[in-house]
């Protein structure tokens, strides 16, 4: 039974370093404190404010606003109003999104330019272009990724979308969790740990940003931050190597 | 299973059959139902429209339809894409499944390259002179050569090529960078948006022909075709296509730094650590300037988790460029996971300085190493009290004594402040009656 929830929790953890973030997973671990004795013990079971990611609230008014910021979230950032663009929307997700490919694009372009001549590359597009923005992300940070690339800023943000949409009722559980089954196992296939996942997912967020300021860096470096360090944090309580085929 | 099973569709190089098929069966595996079925159905999709416009653009060449931008394909928006982002497909599909026998293997995709340069001839007479040319490797690496061709021509044959350089160039296509800048400079091929190798122009590869010896009976020609392939596919994202390639090629000549290095990145990609290594370590052997294999080659010990030997990769970099970013946080990985903190910090204030631009893995390096210090400095001051505690707590060494005297002092003390202070004493009175109720009651309860 620990393990079963073990494994559906390695799958929500996912959704860690998505654009939405981890502030809120967070909240339901200190809530359940202490959270990773009780899931040892058995004592933990999956409710749905686990599943979604986000806490209850008693309160009419902070659940009406919690609402609104979600709805206003998925609306502005993945243009998801009901269930129909919930769907689509995951689907184009679960296909490899246009970022991704052109990651891939760019990465292999990039890749094989000698190395002395990056530099002269880089600068050679005028620095508020898509594609100054985009080449530098590469060059700091995706030459060394795995062949998936920003694979996992897809997987983080359609683990996230299918927790959100469960909470708007866009989704009912048994979806999200057949979602989640596959994701998960895609996730594991092509990254070898919690870190690699985490920074292909940051990096995908910063490539798709066009050009960031240091307070967004700050704050998808601080969700990345705490999603390795934190000693709450899934990703320091579960193996990355976790058997998959046990119970979704 | 085959690929048109899935599809419920019998062998066809018709895209719009294949799509209308695959529209057909998204039905049946709906990703929401049947996520697994949903990805085999897509998989097969992908396979079926690759193949489809790999042998349309074969029979389209042979018949002079030629449209590179046949952008019907697409199930995805495609906003992003202009055509110089992508080097030789509108949509490259992920990595490919090996050919099939429907496929030309190695062998039969040279003659391809061949046949295509035989019907140009037939239909094109004049391209003879160029063809004649471009079979001679050795003239076709030197600008003077085509800068002659061309010289000699007369002005109706110039005005044909010129017209038609597009299509000669589009099959007739390995060739070194210097060649193709000057080509680009006679017929601006560059921007005739039916030339497919705009980014050949654009940037030197590193496909070079310098090394060519006509001393030597080396077939040149072939190990110049299989580089350019595994080329292709490397930039398409099959790499295992491109390692097969460059095996063929190796075997042909074996000194070319590049398809090393490319066998090296493509099997770094695939995670085959251990061939990336080997072959990272041949193309550096063949070029020492050659840090790109160098750095994979580090990353590819830090996948593997040989910190030793990925820190020696990044300093001999270090060695040939210090100011080279990737080397220095190649060594701060190492030097964390080595637990060789010293020499990690004084690297982290080196890195802060040279680059003051923010980098996730290094701050989040630095984060780490600074809550290990600090845990670290806490074990220490924790063992030190234990350690203190258990030389008090042993009569025969002489700290017990002084913990004696110590103890006995703050009882001293405690007993003055009870004393001689009214709250001190009010806290003792009621220390005493809670200590004598608690005891009568336990009496009266039996307890003792």
């Amino acid at each position: 039974m620990a393990n079963s929830i073990n494994v559906q929790l390695w799958g929500l953890s996912l959704s860690l370093t998505s654009i939405w973030g981890s502030e809120k997973d967070f909240e339901i671990i200190e809530r359940f404190k202490p959270f990773w004795k009780n899931v040892k013990k058995g004592k933990l079971n999956l409710t749905k404010e686990i599943l979604q990611g986000i806490p209850e609230s008693s309160s009419s008014f902070f659940k009406k606003q919690v609402d609104e910021k979600i709805s206003s979230f998925l609306n502005d950032t993945f243009n998801i109003s009901d269930e129909n663009s919930c769907i689509i929307c995951i689907k184009h997700l679960f296909n490899g999104s246009n970022l991704k490919k052109s990651f891939e694009e760019k990465r292999r372009l990039f890749v094989s330019i000698p190395q002395k001549d990056r530099a002269y590359f880089i600068n050679s597009f005028s620095k508020n272009r898509m594609e100054f923005c985009q080449y530098s992300i590469i060059n700091q940070y995706g030459k060394y990724l795995p062949s998936a690339g920003i694979l996992a800023y897809d997987i983080s943000n359609c683990i996230s979308i299918c927790r959100l949409g469960l909470y708007m009722g866009y989704l009912n559980e048994s979806s999200l969790q057949k979602y989640l089954n596959t994701l998960a196992k895609l996730a594991q296939e092509n990254y070898c740990d919690f870190e690699e996942f985490g920074l292909a997912s940051t990096v995908g967020v910063l490539y798709s940003l066009n050009g960031y300021d240091n307070d967004v860096y700050s704050h998808y470096l601080n969700n990345l931050t705490i999603a390795l360090t934190n000693p709450e944090s899934p990703w320091n309580n579960i193996d990355w190597n976790i058997d998959l085929s046990k119970s979704f | 299973m085959d690929i048109w099973n899935i599809l419920d569709i019998e062998k066809t190089t018709d895209i719009k059959a294949i799509k209308k098929a695959y529209a057909k069966m998204l039905k049946v595996h709906n990703p929401e139902d049947d996520p697994e079925g949903f990805m085999r159905l897509r998989e097969a999709y992908d396979e079926a429209i690759r193949r489809a416009e790999f042998l349309a653009k074969r029979k389209s060449l042979q018949e002079l339809d030629y449209d590179i931008f046949d952008n019907n394909d697409t199930f995805d928006d495609v906003d992003d894409f202009d055509d110089n982002s992508v080097f030789f497909e509108i949509n490259p599909s992920k990595e490919k499944e090996p050919f099939d026998n429907e496929y030309p293997k190695h062998e039969e995709d040279l003659k391809d390259l061949e046949i295509n340069s035989r019907t140009n001839n037939d239909i094109f007479p004049r391209y003879e002179k160029a063809e004649a040319l471009y079979n001679d490797i050795f003239k076709r690496r030197e600008i003077s050569c085509w800068q002659k061709l061309f010289t000699e021509m007369s002005i109706d044959e110039y005005k044909y090529f010129s017209e038609n350089a597009w299509n000669f160039f589009n099959t007739n296509c390995c060739l070194p960078h210097s060649v193709w800048k000057f080509i680009d400079s006679e017929f601006s091929i560059f921007e005739d948006s039916r030339f497919r190798w705009t980014k050949l122009v654009q940037y030197d590869f590193g496909l070079s022909f310098e090394f060519f010896d006509q001393s030597t009976s080396i077939d040149y020609s072939s190990f110049a075709k299989f580089r350019f392939l595994a080329f292709e596919c490397f930039m398409k994202g099959d790499y295992k296509g491109s390692i097969e390639y460059l095996m063929k090629a190796e075997e042909i000549f074996n000194n070319d730094p590049l398809i090393y290095r490319l066998k090296g990145i493509s099997s770094f990609y695939l995670r085959n650590y251990d061939d990336a290594i080997e072959a990272l370590a041949n193309a550096f052997s063949k070029d020492r300037k050659d840090v790109d294999s160098l750095l994979f080659r580090g990353n590819a010990y830090i996948k593997k988790h040989e910190f030793e030997k990925a820190s020696q990769n990044f300093y001999k970099v270090i060695k040939i460029d210090k100011d080279n970013k990737d080397a220095n946080k190649g060594m701060i990985k190492c030097l964390y996971y080595l637990k060789k903190y010293e020499l990690l910090k004084q690297y982290l204030i080196n890195f802060r300085s040279r680059y003051p631009k923010v980098d996730l893995e290094t701050d989040i390096l630095q984060i780490k190493y600074e809550k290990k210090k600090l845990s670290t400095k806490l074990k220490y001051i924790s063992d030190f009290i234990k350690n203190f505690i258990d030389r008090i707590k042993n009569p025969s060494t002489p700290l017990a004594a002084v913990g004696s005297i110590i103890i006995a002092m703050l009882a001293l003390i405690l007993f003055f402040i009870i004393v001689f202070s009214p709250i001190g004493l009010i806290v003792f009175i009621v220390a005493i009656a809670y200590f004598s109720i608690k005891s009568l009651n336990n009496e009266r309860k039996g307890l003792y």
